[in-house]
């Protein structure tokens, strides 16, 4: 186990590296740079600016002098907000992006997994039919349209819940929703048809023969088979959630990790950029792996390192 | 005179799909003695496993057992709810299955599935059930159980899985074990010593087993008395030696050509039935088998054959045995065609 997650480590970190050369030269090969603008700046506040951030340096010094900087957690400054750096903007962002994901993480689990597991006990029952409508319709229509459904109804027709900000529970439920609309959706699907799979092997036939009451047969015996694929998905789901989605937090003004990304594109703050999309490259290898070492603890067929 | 400890009378099951409803059990009656063997045989689609799915009250929907009765130590199991049947199954009755390698939850140890079986039927607690589960393992012959124990079922071989199947169904010692094909997915050396070790455990136990088959050779080797089941009826029904040696039935016989025997021959070709088992949608108003029996006569296709009882113990559903047939050469001919 331990050797295994050293290889896994070594793995990561050569992942990562790949990560940062490709966005790195990627950022460098677009014409102009941060300091360009409508209104020409004064030769000299260029020049001094440039010195200021090494974008005098040849490129393959900046280079490894990024490399430098990420390799010690230094992310660098931001080009525009003057004395903020990258690590200030994620250690301030990523809290409000993943308080707003934990909740939609958790709504997944709590809502699509039993929802996922009644329409299966029930297939083909009306209950079925309605969830399947749901689930369809939450995959089918992109979160930023129910974003915007949920801010003309709910904040602007009927002004129950605020249309932008974060403040009390209310200003969650919004952003909650239209986030984890696909993934519920998605996961819901996916929990009905492993658990429908499961429910036609051999081994349920022997759980019920054994006499268990049914509660065991499904809590126990299918339950814990059917959540291996479900698991594979929630891996890369709960980093693409917990680092926020760009569009979300736009629409409803979060200041969360995505929106600091979304201005730092228009802007072209190289800096901001790539740490956030090193930070994002990161958390979803890191999530990976641990799913990986949690099959290793539900499947016992997986084993780890070997 | 051994005590009755299982009887199904005129049972019928029914599987009421979309295409209409598949008549898999269309009235079979047969009993069961304490300690007793009974083999049922036929083929695919024959209503044998079935058969013993509604005895176990295991029918997933659409299935149903629509008439009869079964009668299990003196009370009518078609008549228990869903909780009753729970306390019978895996206690009383038991089962094993046709393939050990899908039969056992892979995300649990083998253990863990046999101490489940024993606390929910017996009052006891987990760490008395895990000595009881050790217990018979080692008694199903599984090597050092106390490390096995821990295994989970991909540790394990085919033979040993179905040893291990054998331990959970027998955990609670059931008065009835209903063994469904439990030797079809092995291959023929670990089939005889599973058989093996159901004979030496039922005889032990005084366990009753009905060991469902399409394999004559294994019922040969277990059961005492045996059931020929086609189109979901009972063809014939006798002593383990009346089936084997003196068949009645066209079909029977047909089953007893199509499996070598020590004297067949080198070269000499089995001989097998020819066609395919009745659609049990629309199943034949006169005997199911006329089809494809070689004896077919006007009659069989019209009206399905009473039971001809032979000697009290073995009855044969065929036309050919009424007292107008034309006895004489069809009768000798296809038995010494058979005996010989």
């Amino acid at each position: 186990m331990g050797s295994y997650i050293f290889k896994r480590v070594i793995s990561m970190i050569i992942t990562l590296w790949f990560v940062i050369t490709i966005t790195f030269f990627l950022m460098h090969a677009i014409p102009g740079g941060p300091f360009t603008s409508e209104k020409e700046l004064p030769e000299e506040v260029l020049e001094a600016l440039n010195e200021k951030y090494h974008l005098n340096d040849p490129l393959y010094k900046q280079y490894f002098d990024y490399l430098a900087g990420v390799a010690t957690f230094d992310l660098g400054p931001s080009f525009k907000r003057i004395g903020v750096t990258v690590n200030d903007l994620i250690i301030a962002g990523f809290p409000v992006s993943a308080k707003v994901g934990g909740l939609a993480i958790l709504s997944i689990i709590v809502v699509g997994i039993p929802i996922g597991i009644t329409s299966a006990l029930k297939q083909n029952s009306l209950t079925d039919y309605i969830v399947t409508i749901f689930a369809t319709l939450g995959i089918a229509v992109p979160s930023f349209v129910i974003a915007t459904l949920i801010i003309y109804f709910f904040s602007s027709k009927f002004s129950i819940l605020p249309s932008h900000g974060m403040g009390t529970w209310k200003h969650y439920i919004g952003p909650v929703i239209s986030l984890s609309g696909f993934s519920l959706a998605f996961v819901s699907r996916l929990t009905r048809s492993s658990m429908l799979e499961v429910l036609q092997q051999d081994y349920i036939r022997t759980a019920r023969a054994k006499g268990l009451p049914e509660f065991v047969v499904i809590g126990k015996h299918a339950l814990k088979n059917a959540l291996i694929p479900v698991i594979t998905y929630m891996g890369p789901m709960i980093a693409a959630i917990l680092t926020g989605s760009f569009v979300i937090e736009r629409i409803f003004a979060i200041p969360g990790m995505g929106k600091h990304f979304v201005e730092s594109v228009g802007n072209r703050d190289y800096t901001v950029l790539m740490g956030i999309t090193i930070f994002y490259a990161f958390f979803a290898i890191v999530m990976i792996l641990i799913v990986d070492i949690a099959y290793g603890f539900i499947d016992p067929r997986i084993k780890l390192g070997e | 005179m051994s005590e009755r400890l299982l009887e199904v009378n005129n049972m019928k099951t029914s599987f009421y799909t979309h295409v209409g409803e598949v008549q898999a059990v269309r009235g079979v009656s047969f009993n069961l003695n304490k300690g007793e063997a009974l083999g049922i045989v036929g083929e695919s689609g024959s209503g044998k496993s079935v058969t013993s799915m509604s005895v176990m009250g295991l029918l997933q929907y659409p299935g149903k057992v629509k008439d009869g009765n079964i009668i299990f130590k003196g009370e009518e199991l078609t008549k228990k709810s869903q909780k009753e049947m729970m306390a019978i199954r895996g206690n009383e009755i038991a089962m094993i299955f046709q393939d050990p390698m899908t039969s056992l939850n892979p995300v649990y140890t083998i253990g863990n599935q046999i101490i489940e079986a024993i606390v929910r039927h017996q009052h006891v607690d987990k760490k008395e059930a895990r000595v009881k589960a050790i217990d018979m393992l080692r008694t199903v012959g599984i090597p050092s159980p106390e490390k096995r124990v821990d295994n989970y079922p991909h540790e394990f071989s085919g033979g040993m899985r179905q040893r291990a199947m054998i331990a959970i169904a027998l955990s609670c010692q059931p008065d009835l074990l209903i063994a469904d094909e439990p030797t079809t997915a092995l291959d023929v050396t670990i089939q005889a010593q599973i058989l093996e070790l159901i004979k030496e455990l039922k005889d032990k136990m005084n366990t009753s087993v009905i060991l469902i088959t399409h394999d004559l050779g294994v019922v040969a080797d277990v059961c005492s008395r045996v059931v020929v089941m086609y189109g979901g009826l009972i063809m014939e029904e006798g002593t383990a030696e009346q089936i084997f040696y003196d068949p009645s039935h066209p079909y029977t016989m047909g089953l007893m050509k199509s499996i070598p025997r020590m004297d067949t021959k080198e070269k000499q070709r089995l001989i097998p039935i020819p066609g395919t088992p009745p659609d049990l949608v629309k199943p034949p108003k006169g005997c199911p088998f006329a089809p494809r029996c070689p004896y077919t006569m006007k009659i069989c296709l019209e009206q399905a054959p009473e039971y001809t009882y032979l000697t009290p113990e073995h009855r044969s559903a065929c036309w050919l045995l009424h007292e107008n047939a034309p006895k004489t050469e069809v009768d000798n001919g296809v038995r010494k065609e058979v005996i010989k």
